[in-house]
Protein backbone atom coordinates (compact mmCIF):
# COMPACT_ATOMS: atom_id res chain seq x y z
CA UNK A 1 0.00 0.00 0.00
CA UNK A 2 2.73 2.27 1.05
CA UNK A 3 4.52 1.79 -2.24
CA UNK A 4 1.37 2.37 -4.45
CA UNK A 5 0.92 5.63 -2.69
CA UNK A 6 4.97 6.62 -3.71
CA UNK A 7 4.34 5.19 -7.51
CA UNK A 8 1.19 7.36 -7.67
CA UNK A 9 3.02 10.23 -6.14
CA UNK A 10 6.39 9.88 -8.46
CA UNK A 11 3.84 9.28 -11.85
CA UNK A 12 2.54 12.94 -10.53
CA UNK A 13 6.04 14.50 -9.75
CA UNK A 14 7.14 13.61 -13.51
CA UNK A 15 4.09 14.44 -15.08
CA UNK A 16 3.76 17.74 -13.58
CA UNK A 17 7.45 18.01 -13.94
CA UNK A 18 7.53 16.98 -17.95
CA UNK A 19 4.58 20.07 -18.32
CA UNK A 20 6.28 22.44 -16.48
CA UNK A 21 9.40 21.89 -18.49
CA UNK A 22 7.29 21.69 -21.82
CA UNK A 23 5.26 24.46 -21.23
CA UNK A 24 8.19 27.11 -20.33
CA UNK A 25 11.50 24.89 -22.46
CA UNK A 26 11.53 25.20 -26.27
CA UNK A 27 14.35 22.71 -26.25
CA UNK A 28 12.15 20.08 -24.26
CA UNK A 29 8.75 21.33 -26.23
CA UNK A 30 10.59 20.01 -29.24
CA UNK A 31 11.95 16.83 -27.86
CA UNK A 32 9.23 15.81 -24.98
CA UNK A 33 6.05 17.57 -25.81
CA UNK A 34 3.78 18.67 -23.12
CA UNK A 35 1.29 15.99 -21.33
CA UNK A 36 -1.23 18.63 -22.50
CA UNK A 37 0.00 18.98 -26.10
CA UNK A 38 0.08 15.23 -26.47
CA UNK A 39 -3.27 14.95 -24.95
CA UNK A 40 -4.64 17.25 -27.62
CA UNK A 41 -2.79 15.54 -30.25
CA UNK A 42 -4.61 12.40 -29.32
CA UNK A 43 -7.96 13.93 -29.04
CA UNK A 44 -7.41 15.45 -32.89
CA UNK A 45 -5.72 12.34 -34.34
CA UNK A 46 -7.57 9.61 -31.76
CA UNK A 47 -8.55 7.50 -35.03
CA UNK A 48 -4.95 6.72 -36.76
CA UNK A 49 -3.42 6.26 -33.36
CA UNK A 50 -5.80 3.90 -32.28
CA UNK A 51 -5.58 2.16 -35.67
CA UNK A 52 -1.96 2.13 -35.68
CA UNK A 53 -2.62 0.51 -31.80
CA UNK A 54 -4.38 -2.01 -33.53
CA UNK A 55 -2.32 -3.18 -36.17
CA UNK A 56 0.38 -3.26 -33.71
CA UNK A 57 -1.71 -5.29 -30.84
CA UNK A 58 -2.76 -7.48 -33.70
CA UNK A 59 0.63 -8.46 -35.05
CA UNK A 60 1.90 -8.49 -31.13
CA UNK A 61 -0.93 -10.84 -30.42
CA UNK A 62 -0.22 -13.19 -33.59
CA UNK A 63 3.11 -13.11 -32.89
CA UNK A 64 3.15 -14.29 -29.08
CA UNK A 65 0.28 -17.30 -30.34
CA UNK A 66 2.51 -18.31 -33.15
CA UNK A 67 5.69 -18.89 -31.21
CA UNK A 68 3.57 -20.00 -28.35
CA UNK A 69 1.91 -23.16 -30.66
CA UNK A 70 5.37 -23.50 -31.94
CA UNK A 71 7.42 -23.86 -28.93
CA UNK A 72 4.82 -26.26 -27.26
CA UNK A 73 5.00 -28.31 -30.46
CA UNK A 74 8.44 -28.23 -30.46
CA UNK A 75 8.48 -29.84 -26.71
CA UNK A 76 5.72 -32.58 -27.22
CA UNK A 77 7.78 -33.92 -30.18
CA UNK A 78 10.75 -33.87 -27.48
CA UNK A 79 8.56 -35.66 -25.10
CA UNK A 80 7.98 -38.29 -27.99
CA UNK A 81 11.41 -38.10 -28.90
CA UNK A 82 13.65 -37.42 -25.88
CA UNK A 83 16.73 -37.38 -28.08
CA UNK A 84 15.69 -34.42 -30.45
CA UNK A 85 15.82 -32.10 -26.95
CA UNK A 86 19.54 -32.60 -27.52
CA UNK A 87 19.33 -31.67 -30.57
CA UNK A 88 17.24 -28.98 -30.66
CA UNK A 89 18.42 -26.88 -27.61
CA UNK A 90 21.87 -26.59 -29.30
CA UNK A 91 20.42 -24.71 -32.54
CA UNK A 92 17.70 -22.71 -30.13
CA UNK A 93 20.98 -21.24 -28.22
CA UNK A 94 23.17 -20.72 -31.36
CA UNK A 95 20.18 -18.62 -33.07
CA UNK A 96 20.48 -16.32 -29.87
CA UNK A 97 23.95 -15.76 -30.94
CA UNK A 98 22.13 -13.34 -33.96
CA UNK A 99 20.44 -10.38 -33.41
CA UNK A 100 17.02 -10.94 -33.91
CA UNK A 101 16.49 -7.20 -34.59
CA UNK A 102 19.03 -7.00 -37.54
CA UNK A 103 15.97 -10.24 -39.06
CA UNK A 104 13.66 -7.49 -39.67
CA UNK A 105 15.00 -5.87 -43.36
CA UNK A 106 15.10 -9.84 -44.12
CA UNK A 107 11.19 -10.49 -43.35
CA UNK A 108 10.15 -7.25 -45.19
CA UNK A 109 11.82 -8.34 -48.28
CA UNK A 110 10.54 -12.15 -47.59
CA UNK A 111 6.99 -11.45 -46.88
CA UNK A 112 5.99 -7.98 -47.52
CA UNK A 113 5.54 -4.48 -46.29
CA UNK A 114 2.25 -6.10 -44.78
CA UNK A 115 1.44 -7.45 -41.13
CA UNK A 116 3.20 -11.18 -42.05
CA UNK A 117 6.58 -9.80 -41.79
CA UNK A 118 5.79 -7.86 -38.32
CA UNK A 119 3.74 -11.01 -37.53
CA UNK A 120 6.93 -13.69 -38.27
CA UNK A 121 9.48 -10.50 -36.28
CA UNK A 122 7.23 -11.14 -33.56
CA UNK A 123 7.19 -14.57 -33.07
CA UNK A 124 10.88 -15.08 -33.70
CA UNK A 125 11.40 -12.75 -30.63
CA UNK A 126 8.56 -14.93 -28.47
CA UNK A 127 9.77 -18.18 -29.18
CA UNK A 128 13.12 -18.68 -27.45
CA UNK A 129 12.03 -17.42 -24.02
CA UNK A 130 8.58 -19.76 -24.20
CA UNK A 131 10.94 -22.95 -25.49
CA UNK A 132 13.69 -22.57 -22.96
CA UNK A 133 11.46 -21.75 -20.18
CA UNK A 134 9.34 -24.82 -21.09
CA UNK A 135 12.39 -26.98 -21.47
CA UNK A 136 14.11 -25.82 -18.41
CA UNK A 137 10.47 -26.16 -16.26
CA UNK A 138 10.38 -29.76 -17.24
CA UNK A 139 13.53 -30.22 -16.27
CA UNK A 140 13.09 -29.71 -13.11
CA UNK A 141 10.31 -32.07 -12.35
CA UNK A 142 11.12 -34.50 -9.83
CA UNK A 143 13.26 -37.71 -10.42
CA UNK A 144 10.25 -39.45 -8.85
CA UNK A 145 7.65 -38.31 -10.49
CA UNK A 146 9.32 -39.31 -13.74
CA UNK A 147 9.90 -43.02 -12.33
CA UNK A 148 6.25 -43.32 -10.68
CA UNK A 149 4.75 -42.45 -13.90
CA UNK A 150 6.79 -45.35 -15.44
CA UNK A 151 6.10 -47.70 -12.93
CA UNK A 152 2.31 -46.60 -13.44
CA UNK A 153 2.51 -47.13 -17.17
CA UNK A 154 1.64 -43.85 -18.08
CA UNK A 155 1.94 -43.05 -21.60
CA UNK A 156 3.69 -40.04 -23.07
CA UNK A 157 0.63 -38.13 -24.06
CA UNK A 158 -0.87 -38.86 -20.40
CA UNK A 159 2.20 -37.50 -18.85
CA UNK A 160 2.28 -34.51 -21.32
CA UNK A 161 -1.43 -33.80 -20.32
CA UNK A 162 -1.00 -34.96 -16.18
CA UNK A 163 2.26 -33.91 -15.09
CA UNK A 164 4.70 -32.18 -17.89
CA UNK A 165 2.24 -29.14 -18.86
CA UNK A 166 0.52 -28.27 -15.01
CA UNK A 167 4.19 -28.77 -13.63
CA UNK A 168 5.61 -27.10 -16.21
CA UNK A 169 3.46 -24.34 -16.22
CA UNK A 170 5.07 -22.04 -13.58
CA UNK A 171 7.81 -21.51 -16.02
CA UNK A 172 5.59 -21.90 -18.89
CA UNK A 173 4.16 -18.57 -17.69
CA UNK A 174 7.53 -16.90 -16.83
CA UNK A 175 8.67 -17.04 -20.33
CA UNK A 176 5.21 -16.20 -21.73
CA UNK A 177 5.70 -12.62 -19.52
CA UNK A 178 8.75 -12.01 -20.81
CA UNK A 179 7.55 -13.08 -24.50
CA UNK A 180 4.31 -10.92 -24.23
CA UNK A 181 6.55 -7.74 -24.21
CA UNK A 182 9.18 -8.65 -26.87
CA UNK A 183 6.29 -9.36 -29.00
CA UNK A 184 5.57 -5.62 -28.61
CA UNK A 185 8.78 -4.82 -29.64
CA UNK A 186 9.29 -7.15 -31.95
CA UNK A 187 6.21 -6.12 -33.71
CA UNK A 188 7.43 -1.78 -33.98
CA UNK A 189 11.16 -2.81 -34.87
CA UNK A 190 9.58 -4.32 -37.42
CA UNK A 191 7.36 -1.31 -38.56
CA UNK A 192 10.45 0.60 -38.25
CA UNK A 193 12.08 -0.77 -41.60
CA UNK A 194 8.09 -0.42 -43.61
CA UNK A 195 4.83 -0.61 -42.55
CA UNK A 196 1.79 0.53 -43.78
CA UNK A 197 0.58 1.43 -40.51
CA UNK A 198 1.49 1.21 -36.92
CA UNK A 199 2.92 2.73 -33.83
CA UNK A 200 6.88 1.39 -35.39
CA UNK A 201 5.72 3.73 -38.07
CA UNK A 202 4.27 6.81 -36.14
CA UNK A 203 7.82 6.44 -34.15
CA UNK A 204 10.12 6.40 -37.30
CA UNK A 205 8.12 9.09 -38.92
CA UNK A 206 7.79 11.12 -35.59
CA UNK A 207 11.35 10.61 -35.37
CA UNK A 208 12.39 11.91 -38.59
CA UNK A 209 9.89 14.51 -39.29
CA UNK A 210 10.60 15.89 -35.56
CA UNK A 211 6.79 15.55 -34.04
CA UNK A 212 7.01 15.23 -30.60
CA UNK A 213 3.51 15.34 -29.61
CA UNK A 214 3.22 11.78 -32.57
CA UNK A 215 6.13 10.19 -30.52
CA UNK A 216 4.82 10.99 -27.37
CA UNK A 217 1.51 9.41 -28.11
CA UNK A 218 2.75 6.72 -30.16
CA UNK A 219 4.93 5.78 -27.14
CA UNK A 220 2.42 5.88 -24.44
CA UNK A 221 0.43 3.86 -26.42
CA UNK A 222 3.59 1.12 -27.09
CA UNK A 223 3.98 1.32 -23.55
CA UNK A 224 0.13 0.89 -22.63
CA UNK A 225 -0.25 -2.32 -24.95
CA UNK A 226 3.17 -3.84 -23.18
CA UNK A 227 1.64 -3.14 -19.98
CA UNK A 228 -1.75 -4.68 -21.07
CA UNK A 229 0.14 -7.82 -22.66
CA UNK A 230 2.09 -8.50 -19.78
CA UNK A 231 -0.98 -7.48 -17.03
CA UNK A 232 -2.82 -10.88 -19.22
CA UNK A 233 -0.38 -12.86 -18.87
CA UNK A 234 -0.22 -12.10 -14.98
CA UNK A 235 -4.13 -12.28 -14.51
CA UNK A 236 -3.97 -16.11 -16.78
CA UNK A 237 -1.09 -16.91 -14.47
CA UNK A 238 -2.69 -16.51 -11.00
CA UNK A 239 -5.85 -18.06 -12.13
CA UNK A 240 -4.21 -21.22 -13.22
CA UNK A 241 -1.31 -21.80 -11.26
CA UNK A 242 -3.44 -21.74 -7.92
CA UNK A 243 -1.35 -24.68 -6.32
CA UNK A 244 2.19 -22.87 -5.50
CA UNK B 1 7.44 -68.33 -4.77
CA UNK B 2 6.21 -65.03 -5.85
CA UNK B 3 9.73 -62.84 -5.50
CA UNK B 4 12.79 -64.80 -6.53
CA UNK B 5 16.02 -62.98 -6.57
CA UNK B 6 19.01 -65.39 -7.39
CA UNK B 7 22.58 -63.84 -7.01
CA UNK B 8 21.73 -60.35 -8.35
CA UNK B 9 24.61 -58.26 -9.14
CA UNK B 10 24.40 -54.41 -9.70
CA UNK B 11 26.79 -51.62 -10.77
CA UNK B 12 26.00 -48.15 -12.02
CA UNK B 13 27.88 -47.60 -15.31
CA UNK B 14 29.92 -50.70 -14.60
CA UNK B 15 31.68 -48.85 -11.15
CA UNK B 16 31.89 -50.45 -8.13
CA UNK B 17 29.25 -52.70 -7.34
CA UNK B 18 26.34 -51.40 -5.34
CA UNK B 19 24.81 -54.89 -5.16
CA UNK B 20 26.42 -58.47 -4.45
CA UNK B 21 25.58 -61.90 -4.89
CA UNK B 22 21.71 -60.67 -3.32
CA UNK B 23 19.21 -64.07 -3.03
CA UNK B 24 15.90 -63.37 -1.97
CA UNK B 25 12.72 -65.51 -1.90
CA UNK B 26 9.36 -63.90 -0.81
CA UNK B 27 6.02 -65.70 -0.43
CA UNK B 28 3.00 -64.01 -1.89
CA UNK B 29 1.35 -62.02 0.52
CA UNK B 30 3.91 -61.10 3.07
CA UNK B 31 6.11 -58.34 3.75
CA UNK B 32 9.93 -58.33 3.94
CA UNK B 33 11.84 -55.44 5.52
CA UNK B 34 15.43 -54.40 4.11
CA UNK B 35 17.35 -52.76 6.76
CA UNK B 36 21.03 -51.63 6.45
CA UNK B 37 23.00 -48.19 7.31
CA UNK B 38 22.81 -45.92 4.58
CA UNK B 39 24.21 -46.57 0.89
CA UNK B 40 24.20 -50.18 1.59
CA UNK B 41 21.38 -50.58 -1.95
CA UNK B 42 18.65 -50.68 -0.17
CA UNK B 43 16.33 -48.06 -2.20
CA UNK B 44 18.56 -49.41 -5.51
CA UNK B 45 17.66 -53.22 -5.27
CA UNK B 46 14.13 -51.91 -4.35
CA UNK B 47 14.04 -49.56 -8.21
CA UNK B 48 15.71 -52.64 -9.63
CA UNK B 49 12.43 -54.72 -8.59
CA UNK B 50 10.27 -52.04 -10.09
CA UNK B 51 11.89 -51.61 -13.04
CA UNK B 52 13.75 -48.30 -13.07
CA UNK B 53 17.27 -48.99 -12.73
CA UNK B 54 17.91 -51.39 -15.90
CA UNK B 55 16.06 -48.85 -18.33
CA UNK B 56 19.56 -46.70 -17.58
CA UNK B 57 22.19 -47.15 -20.46
CA UNK B 58 25.56 -48.57 -19.20
CA UNK B 59 24.43 -49.96 -15.63
CA UNK B 60 25.08 -53.69 -15.63
CA UNK B 61 23.01 -56.08 -13.91
CA UNK B 62 23.76 -59.71 -13.43
CA UNK B 63 21.52 -62.69 -11.93
CA UNK B 64 18.19 -63.45 -12.10
CA UNK B 65 15.38 -61.41 -10.63
CA UNK B 66 11.15 -62.73 -11.59
CA UNK B 67 8.13 -61.85 -9.75
CA UNK B 68 5.77 -64.13 -10.48
CA UNK B 69 7.39 -65.40 -13.19
CA UNK B 70 7.81 -62.66 -15.03
CA UNK B 71 10.56 -60.14 -15.83
CA UNK B 72 11.36 -57.00 -13.64
CA UNK B 73 9.79 -55.34 -16.86
CA UNK B 74 6.99 -57.61 -18.09
CA UNK B 75 5.66 -57.67 -14.09
CA UNK B 76 5.68 -53.94 -14.32
CA UNK B 77 3.43 -54.04 -17.51
CA UNK B 78 0.86 -55.88 -15.70
CA UNK B 79 -0.05 -52.91 -14.00
CA UNK B 80 -0.30 -54.95 -10.54
CA UNK B 81 3.51 -52.83 -9.19
CA UNK B 82 3.20 -49.85 -6.87
CA UNK B 83 5.96 -47.61 -5.55
CA UNK B 84 6.16 -45.46 -2.83
CA UNK B 85 8.76 -42.86 -2.31
CA UNK B 86 10.38 -41.51 0.83
CA UNK B 87 8.83 -38.38 -0.23
CA UNK B 88 5.12 -38.31 -0.91
CA UNK B 89 5.28 -37.37 -4.47
CA UNK B 90 2.18 -35.90 -4.99
CA UNK B 91 0.82 -33.91 -8.10
CA UNK B 92 0.89 -30.59 -6.62
CA UNK B 93 -1.78 -29.27 -8.99
CA UNK B 94 -3.84 -31.76 -7.84
CA UNK B 95 -6.40 -32.18 -5.35
CA UNK B 96 -6.27 -35.26 -2.89
CA UNK B 97 -8.70 -37.26 -4.63
CA UNK B 98 -7.33 -36.30 -8.30
CA UNK B 99 -4.04 -37.66 -6.68
CA UNK B 100 -5.63 -40.59 -5.49
CA UNK B 101 -7.25 -41.63 -8.65
CA UNK B 102 -4.25 -41.28 -10.92
CA UNK B 103 -2.92 -44.42 -11.28
CA UNK B 104 -6.81 -45.38 -12.14
CA UNK B 105 -7.00 -42.91 -14.41
CA UNK B 106 -3.50 -43.49 -15.98
CA UNK B 107 -5.48 -46.94 -16.34
CA UNK B 108 -8.43 -45.31 -17.86
CA UNK B 109 -10.54 -47.10 -15.15
CA UNK B 110 -10.86 -44.25 -12.90
CA UNK B 111 -13.18 -45.24 -10.15
CA UNK B 112 -15.02 -42.70 -7.51
CA UNK B 113 -16.44 -45.09 -5.26
CA UNK B 114 -13.07 -47.05 -4.68
CA UNK B 115 -11.17 -43.47 -4.69
CA UNK B 116 -14.12 -42.67 -2.19
CA UNK B 117 -13.22 -45.85 0.00
CA UNK B 118 -9.68 -44.86 -0.03
CA UNK B 119 -9.96 -41.51 1.20
CA UNK B 120 -11.70 -42.68 3.72
CA UNK B 121 -9.87 -45.28 4.82
CA UNK B 122 -6.19 -42.96 5.44
CA UNK B 123 -8.91 -40.74 7.39
CA UNK B 124 -8.81 -37.84 4.51
CA UNK B 125 -12.90 -37.54 4.02
CA UNK B 126 -12.60 -33.87 4.73
CA UNK B 127 -9.74 -32.89 2.89
CA UNK B 128 -10.30 -34.78 0.02
CA UNK B 129 -10.20 -31.24 -2.16
CA UNK B 130 -7.37 -29.67 -0.59
CA UNK B 131 -4.60 -29.51 -2.24
CA UNK B 132 -1.06 -30.96 -1.37
CA UNK B 133 0.51 -27.37 -0.51
CA UNK B 134 -2.43 -27.03 2.02
CA UNK B 135 -1.43 -30.88 3.89
CA UNK B 136 0.78 -31.54 6.69
CA UNK B 137 3.39 -34.16 6.28
CA UNK B 138 1.88 -36.94 7.69
CA UNK B 139 -1.37 -36.28 5.47
CA UNK B 140 0.73 -36.34 2.34
CA UNK B 141 2.21 -39.77 3.82
CA UNK B 142 -1.55 -41.18 3.99
CA UNK B 143 -2.39 -39.74 0.41
CA UNK B 144 0.28 -41.10 -1.41
CA UNK B 145 -0.71 -44.83 0.73
CA UNK B 146 -4.23 -44.40 -0.71
CA UNK B 147 -2.68 -44.00 -3.87
CA UNK B 148 -0.59 -46.94 -3.85
CA UNK B 149 -3.30 -49.16 -3.09
CA UNK B 150 -5.27 -47.36 -5.54
CA UNK B 151 -4.17 -50.16 -8.60
CA UNK B 152 -5.27 -53.34 -6.01
CA UNK B 153 -1.51 -53.95 -6.65
CA UNK B 154 0.04 -57.49 -5.86
CA UNK B 155 3.32 -55.72 -4.46
CA UNK B 156 4.09 -52.64 -3.17
CA UNK B 157 7.37 -51.35 -2.76
CA UNK B 158 7.92 -48.56 -0.02
CA UNK B 159 11.26 -46.81 0.08
CA UNK B 160 11.27 -45.37 3.66
CA UNK B 161 7.94 -44.32 3.66
CA UNK B 162 7.20 -43.62 7.01
CA UNK B 163 10.71 -41.38 7.70
CA UNK B 164 10.31 -38.16 8.10
CA UNK B 165 7.24 -38.81 10.25
CA UNK B 166 7.26 -38.66 14.66
CA UNK B 167 6.16 -41.87 16.31
CA UNK B 168 2.76 -41.08 16.91
CA UNK B 169 1.99 -41.03 12.94
CA UNK B 170 4.12 -43.87 12.31
CA UNK B 171 1.90 -46.12 14.16
CA UNK B 172 -1.13 -44.63 12.70
CA UNK B 173 0.12 -45.29 9.01
CA UNK B 174 1.27 -48.93 10.32
CA UNK B 175 -2.01 -49.49 11.07
CA UNK B 176 -3.58 -48.03 8.37
CA UNK B 177 -0.89 -50.18 5.86
CA UNK B 178 -1.65 -53.33 7.50
CA UNK B 179 -5.35 -53.23 7.33
CA UNK B 180 -5.30 -52.33 3.46
CA UNK B 181 -2.41 -54.42 2.93
CA UNK B 182 -4.69 -57.42 4.64
CA UNK B 183 -7.62 -56.55 2.49
CA UNK B 184 -6.01 -56.84 -0.90
CA UNK B 185 -3.39 -59.50 0.08
CA UNK B 186 -0.50 -57.59 -1.21
CA UNK B 187 2.82 -58.68 -0.83
CA UNK B 188 5.03 -55.54 0.38
CA UNK B 189 8.72 -55.03 0.75
CA UNK B 190 9.42 -51.91 2.68
CA UNK B 191 12.94 -50.41 2.55
CA UNK B 192 14.00 -48.92 6.04
CA UNK B 193 16.61 -48.37 8.53
CA UNK B 194 14.16 -48.11 11.58
CA UNK B 195 14.36 -51.52 12.95
CA UNK B 196 11.69 -50.99 14.99
CA UNK B 197 9.60 -49.90 12.29
CA UNK B 198 11.18 -53.87 10.66
CA UNK B 199 9.75 -55.74 13.17
CA UNK B 200 6.45 -54.12 13.61
CA UNK B 201 5.81 -54.52 9.57
CA UNK B 202 7.49 -57.27 8.56
CA UNK B 203 7.32 -61.20 8.39
CA UNK B 204 11.27 -61.35 7.20
CA UNK B 205 13.84 -59.33 7.72
CA UNK B 206 16.80 -58.95 5.67
CA UNK B 207 19.84 -56.66 6.48
CA UNK B 208 22.35 -55.66 4.23
CA UNK B 209 26.01 -54.78 4.55
CA UNK B 210 28.05 -51.70 2.96
CA UNK B 211 29.24 -54.33 0.22
CA UNK B 212 25.30 -54.58 -1.14
CA UNK B 213 25.39 -58.02 -0.05
CA UNK B 214 23.05 -60.01 2.82
CA UNK B 215 25.00 -59.97 6.06
CA UNK B 216 21.72 -61.54 7.57
CA UNK B 217 18.25 -62.72 7.31
CA UNK B 218 15.54 -63.51 10.03
CA UNK B 219 11.67 -64.58 9.74
CA UNK B 220 9.52 -62.76 12.78
CA UNK B 221 7.91 -65.07 14.31
CA UNK B 222 5.16 -63.33 16.66
CA UNK B 223 1.61 -64.06 17.58
CA UNK B 224 0.81 -60.18 18.33
CA UNK B 225 -1.51 -58.33 15.31
CA UNK B 226 -0.30 -55.03 14.17
CA UNK B 227 -2.55 -53.01 16.11
CA UNK B 228 -1.51 -55.21 19.15
CA UNK B 229 2.37 -54.08 18.33
CA UNK B 230 1.57 -50.61 17.83
CA UNK B 231 -0.52 -50.48 20.51
CA UNK B 232 1.84 -51.85 22.85
CA UNK B 233 5.13 -50.44 21.03
CA UNK B 234 7.62 -51.09 24.36
CA UNK B 235 5.77 -54.17 25.05
CA UNK B 236 6.22 -55.39 22.07
CA UNK B 237 9.48 -54.27 21.51
CA UNK B 238 11.08 -55.91 24.87
CA UNK B 239 9.05 -59.22 23.43
CA UNK B 240 11.49 -59.30 20.51
CA UNK B 241 14.36 -57.35 21.90
CA UNK B 242 17.02 -60.54 22.53
CA UNK B 243 15.43 -62.75 19.34
CA UNK B 244 15.35 -60.24 16.45
CA UNK B 245 15.98 -56.39 17.77
CA UNK B 246 19.40 -57.20 18.74
CA UNK B 247 20.62 -59.61 16.69
CA UNK B 248 19.90 -57.14 13.54
CA UNK B 249 21.23 -54.18 15.56
CA UNK B 250 24.13 -56.07 15.71
CA UNK B 251 24.34 -57.23 12.01
CA UNK B 252 23.62 -53.63 11.39
CA UNK B 253 26.53 -52.73 13.01
CA UNK B 254 28.74 -55.12 11.99
CA UNK B 255 27.46 -54.45 7.88
CA UNK B 256 28.65 -50.97 8.33
CA UNK B 257 32.01 -51.73 10.53
CA UNK B 258 33.16 -53.76 7.48
CA UNK B 259 33.09 -50.41 5.01
CA UNK B 260 35.46 -48.90 7.73
CA UNK B 261 37.84 -52.34 8.11
CA UNK B 262 38.47 -51.99 4.00
CA UNK B 263 38.55 -48.34 4.30
CA UNK B 264 41.23 -48.74 7.02
CA UNK B 265 42.95 -51.33 4.84
CA UNK B 266 43.10 -49.48 1.46
CA UNK B 267 44.43 -46.50 3.69
CA UNK B 268 47.04 -48.48 4.85
CA UNK B 269 48.02 -50.25 1.61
Amino acid sequence: MKNKILYILLSVVLLAAWQYFGSTSQTVRLLLSSPSLVTDYFGQNHTALLQATQTTLIEAVAGLLIATVFSFGVMILCFYFPKLMDFVLPIMITSQVIPLIVLAPFFIILLGIGLGSKIAMAALMCFFPIFVNFAQGYKAISQNIHELMHIYNADTWTRIKQVYFPLAMPSIMAGLKISATLAVIGAIVAEFNGAEIGLGKNLFLAAKRLEPDLMMSSLLLSTLLGVVFFGTIYFIEKKIINWQ
Amino acid sequence: MFINIQNLNFAFNKQKPVLNDITISLAKGKTLAIVGASGCGKSTLLRILSGILPNAEGNSLQGDISIYGLTTEQYRQTGKLAFMFQEATLMPHSTVKQNIELPLKIKGNANEQKTNNLIKAVGLEEYSNYLPKQLSGGMKTRVALARSFSTNPELLLLDEPFSALDIAWKSKLYVELEKLREETNTTVIVVTHDVQEALLLADHVIVMNSFGGIETRKEIKSNYSIMQRVNNISGYMNSVYESYMLPIQDAIMNGQNRKNEKQDTIHIA
